[in-house]
This record gives C-alpha cells, structure tokens and sequence, in this order.
C-alpha cells in the first residue's frame, strides 16, 4: 500500500485522479506518505488508501459467511461495484474496537450486595467463550470484593442473548 | 552524494565501526532526503538470550516480576531451542531515545536494514503518529517501568509475594478491558506518576484517624443513589475501562493495590496504540527500509551482494501468501502475516 500510495501521489491514472483527487499527481510521494503515517490507523488508513488498483493486483474479494444459511456467498469481487465493499470490510479486520469484546460497567447494585453488573454488548452474535469468561469474572469479583454478574446483550436489539452466573470472589484479596 | 562514495562495508561481519558508518550514513539520508523526524536513538546489540529475556517483558528493557513473564521465556526458549521459531531480527522501544535491539548473530547488511527499518522508520512512526503522540509519554516509560519495577518489588516485602502475585493476576487478566479507548482524561505525563503515588500515600498517613476504623458500616443505600440514573452519574457509569473502575471505586482495596491496577492499566493503555497500528508501522518502516537501501546501493556504498542479500531479505518478509495457504490459521484467512 505504501508504495501504491507513492505511486498515486506521482503517477496516478484516471481512476487514481477519481479516487484519491486530494493527493493524486501531487508529487512528493514521501510527504504524502508522511501526511499518511501521522493521522490514521490501520483501520482507517485501509478504509482511506485501499486503491481498486490494488484491489484488482491482490485479486481481493469478500465472502458472507452467515452460519444460519447452508452456503458461503461470494458478495463482492474486485469489480466496479466491489471496490468500497471489500475495501470497508477490510478494514474492519484491522479495528481493534471490533476486535476485543465491548464490555462495560453499568450498575452497582447498592441496596443488595454490592453486586457489580457488566454487560457485554453482542456483534454478530459471538457470545464471550465460558471456558475463558468464568475465570476473569473470577478475577474481576476478588478485585470488587463482592459478587459479579454478567449478562451479554444483543448490540443490534438489546435482546438478552446470556445471563451467566453470578460469581463470588472466592478469597480475600484484601 | 554522487556513486562514487566508499563502500561503508564489505564482507558479512560487522564491527562497531562499521555500524558507526552505517548509522552516519543512513542518518544522512534520512534526514535530507526523507525528512524524517526522529527521537534520538540508542542501538544496542545483543545475544539470543538477551534478545530471549526481552521477549519475555513484553519487549521492553526492564518490568516488573510476575510468574508469567518467567513462564513465556521458557516458551519462547523451548520453541528456538527446537529450531521451530526463529527470533526477530530486531525490537524497538517506543521511548524517547528509542532504544533498538539488534541480534548479535546478524550479519553486517542485517544490521544495516534492521537500522534503517526500526532506528529510522518505526521511529518516525513512533514519533510522529497521532495515536502514540495521544497515549503514550515516551520520554517517561523507561523511568515509569523503573518506578513500578521497584513499588511492586516493595509491595512483595511488605505484604508478601504471594498477595501480590493475586493482584497481578487478577488484574492482568483484565489487562484487555482495562483502556481508554476514546481520549478524555489529559496527555499522559508518566514522570508525575510516581509523584502522584507518593502524595496520595502521604495523604493517606497524614489523615490517618484510628476512630474511624470503630463506625459501624453503613447499611441500605447511601442517599441520593436510590435510581439508576443518578448511580450512573455518581459513578460515572456506564464505564468501559474495568481497571480505572477498581481503582477509583472498589471498596475494599488497599492502596498499594490500587497503584497496582494502575501500574497494570498505564502499561495496557501504552501498548493500545502499537495494537492499532501493526500494519501500518511495519508499512512505514518497510517503505523506509527499502529506500534508505536503494540509495545507499546507489550511491555506491553497499556491494551487489550485500543488496542481494537485503533484496532476499526484504521478499521473505513483504511476501504475501494466497488466501488459502496453509500457513494461516483457518479462522483468519484475510490477517496478513506478520514477520
């Protein structure tokens, strides 16, 4: 991408000119680069400069894999119309955000036991694995000092997909 | 610089001098050509089992002690013991100076591409991008990292390992779930870290009053935190950094678990940026890599082997395997390979 980048900057074709107008045949290909380097991500930097070009040389292409439905749908090839789809979903490989499980805080039961209420918000249905949220959770109420519970939540409906079971900690940490 | 400058080196041993060449003529390029805007820089060459140890701190020059870092060493030493893994050819720190490793065992145009990809382009990188500029105070890690070293190795006197050892388990085990990941709080100053944990210790000594210990716990809920709503305010709810939470809200905590969350979540939030970036950083220091060489070639001062050498190198490494090649593991067929 870098060197695609450099090569935008100083020797775009028509398409590069429609697609990247701010830095095609701008020349100087490593002030560009720099510019670059210095304010994206690499999520956001794929979804910036993912040229068709490259799209085309690397022969990308995007499958659907939805697990209720029997077969695997190729959705978008390096064509015209797949450019932006395959670039977008790309790049949502590269966010961390996406990554890593959205896990928050949302109440203390204070009236109860002190209990802390996590809620974990659901993408895609990928529920947290038992074997590896038990033992945190563990962790998690010898930290708070009293009970924990957890309950994973539809991000899209707000549906309640899990409620797992209220842990203890299990020795005084204090 | 025109092509008839002197060879830099020749032959596949390198010597100090020869890296002092090296590094004075990659600097120059750097620095009129690319303009690259760097942090001072430390080189320092080290064995595999320097290189072994530094692996097991999570790359960094020193840490604190836990029986998981000792634990991943011998991992990595099983693994490179067998020949299945071999080590990188070289670490850097994000730390102002940026300090770089390098191996022992590589050749002199190793050292002179390692020198040009991490003392250069990673530290450009560093330097210059806008999420390590946001979360990480590179001129105070190294003496942060000294700070905790020494307060978590106190702690272990004080109140025994083991006790210890439960806090750092527990709250590395959160380690994920313990980052800011939309920037509120101001620019992290590492340096006042350890100002900070000092003054809340003495406050805490200052005001210590042996009545308070014989008041009876409070029963029901406290006033004004009867709704949902205003819990939410009080406490800052919803929050999504469960380490920040613990140590500003867990009752029972002592202090110096407090400081060891925090040493826990500060190290947590460092690393966030590096995360983000992966393939950008190694994009940048590739690109800078590849340029510095080619114009130290064409300037005449590496041989053609030493850049067919690097030319085998650099391919190893911007490879790209096809989508179904079995070197990916089968969940992730679109991650790209990292080195």
């Amino acid at each position: 991408m870098m060197e695609d980048i450099a090569r935008i900057a100083e020797n775009p074709t028509e398409e590069d000119q429609q697609w990247f107008p701010e830095i095609a045949g701008r020349g100087e290909a490593i002030e560009v680069l720099k510019t670059a380097w210095e304010n994206y991500r690499d999520e956001s930097f794929i979804l910036q400069y993912l040229s068709p070009r490259l799209i085309r040389r690397m022969r990308l292409f995007k499958i659907h894999d939805d697990a209720e439905q029997p077969h695997l749908v190729v959705d978008s090839i390096h064509d015209e119309r797949g450019y932006r789809s395959v670039r977008s979903a790309l790049a949502r490989h590269y966010d961390v955000g996406r990554a890593d499980p959205d896990i928050q805080i949302v109440d203390v039961d204070l009236a109860g036991e002190r209990k802390l209420i996590l809620q974990h918000r659901v993408e895609d249905g990928i529920l947290l694995d038992l074997n590896e949220a038990r033992p945190v959770l563990h962790h998690l109420a010898d930290l708070w000092g009293y009970p924990v519970e957890l309950v994973e939540i539809d991000a899209s409906t707000d549906a309640v997909l899990k409620r797992h079971e209220e842990v203890g900690p299990r020795r005084e940490i204090c | 610089m025109t092509a008839t400058c002197e060879l830099l080196y020749s032959g596949a041993d390198w010597t100090f001098e020869a890296i002092d060449r090296v590094y004075a003529a990659i600097d120059e390029i750097a620095k009129s050509e690319l303009k690259l805007d760097l942090y001072p820089t430390q080189i320092e060459v080290i064995t595999s089992e320097q290189m072994l140890d530094a692996y097991a701190s999570i790359g960094m020059p020193l840490m604190y002690r836990h029986w998981s870092f000792g634990k991943r060493l011998l991992q990595d030493e099983a693994l490179y013991r067998r020949g299945a893994r071999g080590l990188a050819y070289e670490i850097v720190i994000n730390s102002n100076p940026c300090i770089c490793y390098i191996m022992e065992e590589n050749t002199m145009t190793m050292q002179t591409l390692v020198i040009a990809h991490a003392a250069f382009g990673h530290n450009h990188f560093f330097k210059n991008n806008h999420l390590f500029q946001q979360w990480t105070d590179a001129s105070g890690i190294i003496d942060y990292l000294a700070f905790a070293r020494r307060f978590i190795a106190d702690c272990e006197v004080q109140h025994g390992s083991a006790a210890v050892e439960r806090v750092l388990d527990a709250a590395h085990s959160l380690m994920g779930q313990g980052v800011h990941r939309y920037p509120k709080a101001r620019p992290l100053d590492l340096k006042r870290e350890r100002q900070r944990e000092l003054n809340r210790r003495r406050h805490e000594e200052e005001n210590y009053n042996e009545l308070w210990r014989t008041i009876p716990g409070q029963t029901g809920v406290p006033r004004g935190l009867d709704t949902l709503a205003k819990r939410r305010q009080a406490l800052n709810l919803p929050e999504e950094n469960l380490l920040y939470f613990l140590e500003k809200r867990a009752p029972k905590l002592q202090p110096w678990q407090r400081e060891i969350l925090r040493i826990v979540r500060m190290l947590a939030q460092y690393f966030y940026p590096q995360r983000q970036t992966k393939m950008m950083n190694e994009g940048a220091a590739t690109y800078t890599h590849y340029w510095i060489m080619n114009r130290l070639y064409e300037q005449g001062r590496i041989t053609d082997g030493a850049m067919l050498e690097f030319l085998h190198a650099h391919t190893s490494v911007v490879f790209q395997p096809e989508f179904d090649d079995p070197r990916y593991p089968a969940s992730t067929p679109m991650r790209s390979a990292s080195p």
